[in-house]
């Protein structure tokens, strides 16, 4: 197993490779004084396994506790784990077999809130006999604090001559545009509001206008009833400490890693 | 997550998806040539909206004569199929607002949309859009703009309008025949599957005589973004549309303004000319009416359409014949898009040779279709509209890929409850029969899978009920499936074949192309019929390959079969056995007839005989997967009440 790095990259970032003890796991941590990918994040760890099946064919050589920790800064793990399974190859027919091997690969991944990230169907393996099918065998995962950087997965390089393709990953630094307020529209009240539309009256609209006319007379009316639906709607008020990529799934798990920690 | 779980509510079961999918983000389009986000946005908007020639609208509006003046009933029924979590414009306003807005009071939405109507008007205000960038799936890569695609959303005011010249427009171009009969989707009372059946239906009655038949499968490239204003004018106003309405539609398709929505847009509005914008309610009927005069009809053959899928079918006495025969057909379909400015797909286009057991072995055929200079050779397997198709019509090639979808689904929803814990069963049951069962049943309509392939089907079925149950492995079958309230996979198919079938000959002929195709002995409330060239076909031929009448059950050995639709027509005869003439529904569709009976009636008839179905289905499950005697329940589709309690678990009391 090897890894080649960029000797410019090499000038701004340091880079330590990090055995796990296990054959054919290799990781590197990348570390920098200055916050990676504009997050608050110093350090970034790519993990490369190539998992082989063992003599009995029953289990693989590198195990999924091996390939996702759970770490609490940005961690990629990319390789062949030699698993067939219908999350990364949904048009496939697979034997029980196949699916029971790698059901532990995906288990794990997703209890640590690792995230696939192939193109479902897409194959990445197109063997160089024609006695085997092509399959999705080199995967890539990504836990939770690296999702927002992943800019895209991409398999468009020329072959190498190898029976894999190679792969191309881009992480880059999210949009962190705030969002404006927004409406709460399903709290409106509307007993206070009802009278009020009740009482609305829309102007008359003119009788042979010219197209610019009738537009204003549009945007008038129409406006009209929006400024009062919008002046009466309760609004949510984001603080500057508030994050645009938070969602209501994340609020769910930060609350169960609290109970759980107490 | 486990306690969140167990608190789940049906509103709240989608969020629970989010557990085993993860979060993966939108790939982000990086382009060549584009470097900042505002010359990503120009890219973008110039691949997408390309520089049409301009509408001019006329000086001054005048109210159109004959215009039936706008009704709140109108209103009341385009606000009725607005659904509240539809995603809103640039207003953010949802539907539910304008809902409760319209029925606090009944006048401001006639006050406004009225003269709008009535001077066939669509004004610019209500034409501001944000466009939404999604990536296609499984691109290799996401570098050429085409790689994505484009959801307009539209202020949601403006597609209440929307909904209701469409309802006009709809009702004027069926009763001026400007809807090909062939032309299928995005149509009320239309469905993949009538296109589907009525593909098969002349197929296997083409091949009765033993001709060869082949069929070749199109796509239009981007069609609703080449949509000509000026053209579709001249279409409808040619067509006999009531000017008000050609006026409204040219003033809608002329220029709005857009904003690209994507990761890092500036959120610039630019003024472009969207063609038919994709998201609006109205621009899937203006589609069709621009493409149908791309129909015509095919001597021994059929064309069909499902909004921008085209199939063109051909028999002659050789598949070297056939392929002739369509690549003159297709010059003569492109030349006819040219017309229209548009044209088709190269890499989406398919061709197969259509085989019965006995063409089984005769020689294959490698002749290629040449399109736009690019050869097209005929497959092994088709897929059209969902649905898989190999040259012999075989079930397992479809349900086999139906299977590995649904095992999929399964996987990543199974994780939401491990046994002894996560989702209460109810829950389990609701994401089986709205998740797993249409993704494994899809198409289960049309194909009736072979004793294996539905063990096979059966067999996963199963893994779902102990999943949904919490049961142990070792439950008998007939327990685990009433305990599920998820009745077996055979029985599941049948009662869908059923009701289709139902709804298939209770069409009116006129719109649905396969009801059009039923045997003129039907009792339809309708005596119109597709042409019928294909059944004359089979005159003359000896009684193996004559077709059985529709009233017929199949003999035993099956010498002779239905075809297709009489096969269909034959499945309804256990439930309308007592009806003289056959309901029709969507009758407001076709020309009003004094004939017809009250709407109202057909519609109730119609109701109870899907009941009689349900019920049919509740019956067969009791007598033939019956239960053990110490089992005392019955079977039902919908969970009892007391599954609704979270601490009950079945797995948790065995």
């Amino acid at each position: 197993m090897a890894a080649y790095v960029h000797m410019s990259f090499l000038s701004n970032y340091t880079v330590l490779p990090k055995f796990k003890g296990v054959d054919d796991v290799l990781a590197l941590d990348i570390s920098s004084d200055l916050p990676l990918f504009g997050t608050g994040f110093h350090s970034f760890r790519v993990i490369n396994t190539y998992s082989t099946n063992t003599v009995d064919h029953r289990v693989h050589s590198v195990q999924p506790e091996v390939l996702f920790p759970d770490l609490g800064f940005p961690l990629l793990v990319v390789g062949d784990l030699n698993i067939h399974n219908p999350l990364s190859d949904p048009l496939r027919h697979f034997s029980t077999k196949e699916i029971s091997s790698s059901t532990p690969y995906f288990e794990k991944a997703a209890e640590s809130g690792f995230a696939l990230l192939n193109p479902p169907g897409e194959y990445t393996r197109f063997p160089l006999v024609g006695t085997a099918r092509p399959s999705v065998i080199d995967l890539a995962f990504a836990n939770p604090p690296l999702l927002p950087l992943v800019k895209s997965w991409e398999a468009s390089l020329p072959s190498t001559r190898s029976d894999h393709v190679p792969i191309t990953i881009t992480l880059a630094t999210p949009s962190l545009k705030q969002q404006p307020p927004r409406p709460r529209w399903a709290d409106t009240d509307w007993e206070t509001l009802g009278p009020m539309i009740k009482g609305l009256k829309v102007p008359a609209a003119p009788s042979c206008p010219t197209p610019p006319k009738l537009d204003e007379w549009m945007s008038q009316s129409l406006n009209r009833l929006v400024a009062l639906l919008k002046e009466n709607m309760p609004v949510s008020r984001p603080c500057h400490h508030s994050k645009p990529w938070w969602t209501r799934h994340l609020t769910i798990l930060h609350r169960e890693y609290h109970k759980a920690a107490r | 997550m486990s306690s969140f779980l167990l608190t789940a509510t049906p509103q709240s079961l989608w969020t629970a998806k989010r557990f085993p999918y993860g979060r993966a983000q939108p790939p982000f389009p990086s382009l060549p040539g584009a470097e900042t986000p505002q010359q990503m946005n120009e890219v973008l908007l110039d691949h997408f909206f390309p520089p049409k020639e301009p509408f001019s609208p006329p000086p001054r509006l005048r109210p159109h004569k004959s215009v039936p003046p706008l009704a709140t009933d109108e209103i009341a029924a385009a606000l009725s199929k607005c659904s509240p979590t539809s995603a809103p414009g640039p207003d953010g306003i949802p539907y539910s607002t304008w809902k409760q807005v319209n029925k606090i009071n009944l006048s401001i939405f006639l006050q406004i949309l009225a003269p709008l109507v009535l001077l066939g008007y669509h004004p610019a205000s209500l034409k501001s859009s944000n466009s939404v960038v999604l990536d296609k799936p499984g691109k290799t890569s996401y570098k050429s703009p085409s790689s994505f695609r484009i959801i307009v959303l539209i202020q949601t005011f403006s597609k209440i309008l929307e909904r209701i010249i469409a309802a006009r427009l709809l009702v004027a171009a069926r009763l001026k025949g400007l809807l090909h009969p062939n032309q299928c989707g995005s149509l009320p009372g239309l469905s993949t599957y009538d296109g589907c059946l009525t593909l098969t239906k002349d197929v296997k009655t083409l091949q009765r005589p033993r001709p060869k038949v082949s069929s070749l499968f199109l796509e239009i490239k981007a069609g609703f973004d080449n949509v000509d204003n000026n053209t579709l004018a001249r279409i409808l106003r040619e067509g006999g549309i009531p000017p008000y309405l050609v006026s409204w539609v040219s003033s809608f398709l002329g220029e709005g303004s857009c904003t690209p929505v994507f990761q890092g847009a500036p959120g610039t509005p630019a003024s472009v000319n969207v063609g038919a914008p994709q998201g609006s309610p109205i621009s899937p009927l203006l589609f069709l009416l621009y493409v149908a005069p791309l129909h015509f009809r095919v001597p021994r053959g059929l064309m069909i359409s499902y909004v921008d899928d085209f199939a063109l079918t051909v028999a002659s006495l050789s598949y070297r014949g056939n392929i002739l025969r369509l690549q003159e057909l297709l010059e003569k379909l492109e030349r006819k898009a040219s017309r229209l400015g548009i044209c088709f797909s190269v890499a989406k286009t398919e061709l197969i040779h259509w085989r019965t057991p006995s063409q089984r072995h005769s020689p294959k055929c490698v002749s290629p279709i040449q399109i736009k200079g690019d050869l097209v050779h005929s497959s092994n397997s088709v897929r059209w509209l969902g649905y898989w198709f190999t040259p012999a019509l075989d079930p397992a090639a479809h349900f086999s890929r139906r299977l590995s979808l649904a095992q999929g689904a399964f996987a990543l929803i199974q994780r939401l409850s491990p046994p002894g814990a996560g989702l209460p069963p109810y829950l389990c049951h609701r994401l089986a029969t709205s998740l797993v069962a249409p993704i494994l049943l899809y198409g289960a309509d049309l194909f009736t899978p072979s004793v294996g392939t539905t063990t096979r089907l059966d067999t996963f079925w199963r893994k779902v009920q102990r999943w949904t149950t919490n049961c142990f492995s070792a439950t008998p079958s007939g327990i685990l499936s009433v305990e599920s309230w998820l009745p077996p996979v055979s029985l599941l198919i049948t009662n869908r074949q059923r009701l289709t079938a139902l709804r298939v000959v209770c069409s009116p002929p006129s719109v649905n192309p396969a009801t059009a195709r039923l045997h003129p002995s039907f009792p339809s409330l309708s005596v119109h019929r597709a042409p019928d060239f294909s059944r004359a076909i089979t005159r003359g031929l000896s009684s193996v390959d004559l077709p059985l009448h529709w009233k017929t059950a199949c003999p035993v050995p099956p010498l002779r079969n239905h075809i297709p639709v009489d096969a269909v027509a034959h499945r309804t005869i256990r439930f309308t056995s007592a009806l003289s003439k056959m309901p029709m529904i969507n009758s407001h569709l076709v020309c009003p007839t004094p004939t017809l009976p009250p709407q109202s009636l057909m519609h109730n008839t119609y109701t109870a005989l899907k009941k009689r179905v349900r019920e049919t289905l509740l019956t067969e499950w009791a007598t033939r997967f019956q239960t053990p005697g110490y089992y005392l329940h019955s079977p039902a589709v919908s969970p009892r009440p007391f599954t609704g309690l979270g601490t009950f678990i079945a797995g948790r009391i065995h």
